[in-house]
């Protein structure tokens, strides 16, 4: 019986009801007043700081789901491998021996450049230097994709901080403790990341969505974009470094009638079970570079001034460049 | 003593769950909240303790657990026990069909003001696809949760089967 009739003749007695609704009361407005006082205070405020230790110092107990729950994926993925066809095995043969002969083809490349920046004198703006740090928790809500590393401010690692995968950029780090630092991934809604795309050179903002896929938005119209181009960080507006490769283009949707249009990136790393990370704590500075490269053009102009007589009127410190 | 103990007990390993379990079982970034689902299960259960405390201490920590905005689950879940106490002044809680209906509406009412308190402060996504993509994946997901707890709560042989929602012990003071 759905009624609890029997309440009708035996009311229930409301002896506490005074005790009952002042304690409601008290904690209906303590609820409130740190609901308040958290929205107004800033990302580094006592309310946010408490959560962000709060959730440090739990990371060995969500370290321990981690753990089981990756050798959960690991384990259904042996079974995938050990039940795997030869055509599976055939396709991967075949894509090893190509991926082999790129790797020859870029080394070569890769030497070439080398070569080549020794020469200009051009500093290596896309070396950087990492923590590597393991994943010990998942997001504990669902309204932030994030990840925690066991590497915190101890180690070097500050808010803002882009995070490598084991093939491309998954996140920048949002908070820190001495110990762990909390990863946005790329896929969270509240990401955006300044980017380009690497054959035109177009620049524009690169966005996760609820359902974890990433917008391309900003690029101009009369941008040509084709699927299979790659994007990779611009480095503007700070945080991410510039050319840390991001993902790929695999989708642009333009509506009849519409201007404007869809562009869908694939990130290059995968979001799946990610077990380490790297946090790129430094990197070659690429305006560093142009602006080396822009001051050797300046002294070599400087140059052919005076040796063609037609003025002295080279900076100061171009000139000292010169005599360099 | 064992009617203050079992809830208590329960709570702590359901905190637990919430730290070790909830976020690896997560779906497509659904990560379930046993925390929300223990303490709407505790205000229909309702042992012989005070579940507005409860509600408030568990909210803190699930808030300070997660990125949610620090108070408002307390403040929901103290409104949502308030609400589910008085419900059950008229309805039997016994009644396997009215406890679900009422859990499933209580979970689906605190993932619907979550989610538009995160839009209004500022969360970049629209309503329709929170309503798709979080709403109801997390409302099912909790309410599922919500059938197990008060599933397992049934076994407990010191679960009430009458309403002492307001009722008063001998030291006249509220539970």
């Amino acid at each position: 019986m759905a009624l609890n009739l029997k309440l009708k003749d035996n009311p229930v007695k409301f002896g506490g009801h005074l005790g009952g609704r002042t304690l409601l009361v008290v904690l209906l407005v303590v609820s409130l007043i740190l609901f308040v006082a958290y929205a107004r205070e800033g990302n580094d405020g006592p309310l946010h700081s408490l959560q962000n230790t709060t959730s440090g110092m739990v990371t060995p107990l969500t370290a321990v789901g981690t753990t089981v729950g990756s050798l959960a994926v690991s384990g259904t993925m042996s079974v995938e491998d050990l039940t795997a066809g030869d055509a599976a095995y055939n396709q991967l043969k075949e894509n090893n021996a190509r991926l082999s002969q790129m790797v020859v083809e870029l080394e070569e490349y890769r030497q070439e450049a080398a070569r080549l920046e020794a020469i200009i004198g051009l500093a290596d703006a896309y070396g950087f230097t990492s923590v590597a740090a393991r994943v010990v928790g998942y997001s504990t809500d669902s309204y932030n994709r994030s990840i925690t590393l066991d590497a915190g401010s101890a180690a070097g690692i500050k808010t803002g901080m882009p995070v490598m995968g084991a093939t491309g950029v998954i996140g920048q780090v949002v908070s820190t403790t001495p110990a762990t630092c909390n990863v946005r991934l790329l896929t969270d809604p509240q990401s955006g990341v300044s980017v380009l795309i690497q054959s035109s050179r177009a620049e524009g903002i690169l966005r996760g969505s609820v359902e974890g896929t990433l917008y391309l938005e900003g690029i101009e119209d009369t941008v040509e974009v084709k699927e299979g181009d790659v994007v990779i960080t611009s480095g503007l507006g700070g945080g991410y470094y510039r050319g840390l490769v991001v993902g790929m283009i695999t989708k642009i949707e333009q509506r009849p009638g519409s201007l404007s249009r869809t562009i869908v990136v694939t990130p290059n790393a995968s979001f799946n079970n990610i077990s380490e990370a790297l946090v790129v704590i430094a990197m070659g500075d690429a305006n560093a570079a142009d602006n080396e490269a822009l001051a050797r053009l300046v002294n070599s102009q400087t140059l052919s001034d005076r040796t063609s007589g037609s003025g002295d009127q080279g900076s100061e410190g171009s000139g000292e460049g010169g005599e360099e | 003593m064992r009617d203050k103990l079992i809830p208590l007990i329960s709570a702590a390993i359901v905190v637990l769950l919430q730290i070790v379990l909830a976020p690896v079982i997560s779906i497509y970034s659904v990560v379930p909240n046993f925390i929300v689902s223990f303490v709407i299960v505790l205000s229909i259960v309702r042992r012989e303790d005070t579940t507005y405390l409860y509600a408030f201490v568990m909210g803190i920590i699930s808030d300070l657990l997660s990125h949610v905005p620090l108070g408002l689950t307390p403040l929901l879940l103290l409104l949502i026990s308030f609400a589910l106490s008085r419900v059950f002044e008229i309805l039997d809680k016994s009644s396997f069909a009215m406890v679900l209906v009422s859990s499933a509406v209580a979970v689906l009412v605190y993932e619907l003001v979550v989610m538009i308190v995160q839009l209004v402060m500022g969360y970049p996504a629209s309503f329709f696809d929170m309503l798709v993509a979080r709403v109801l994946p997390a409302t099912v997901f909790n309410f599922i949760i919500c059938a197990i707890l008060y599933f397992v709560a049934r076994k407990f042989p010191d679960t009430p089967s009458g309403n002492d929602a307001w009722t008063v012990d001998d030291s006249q003071r509220f539970r």
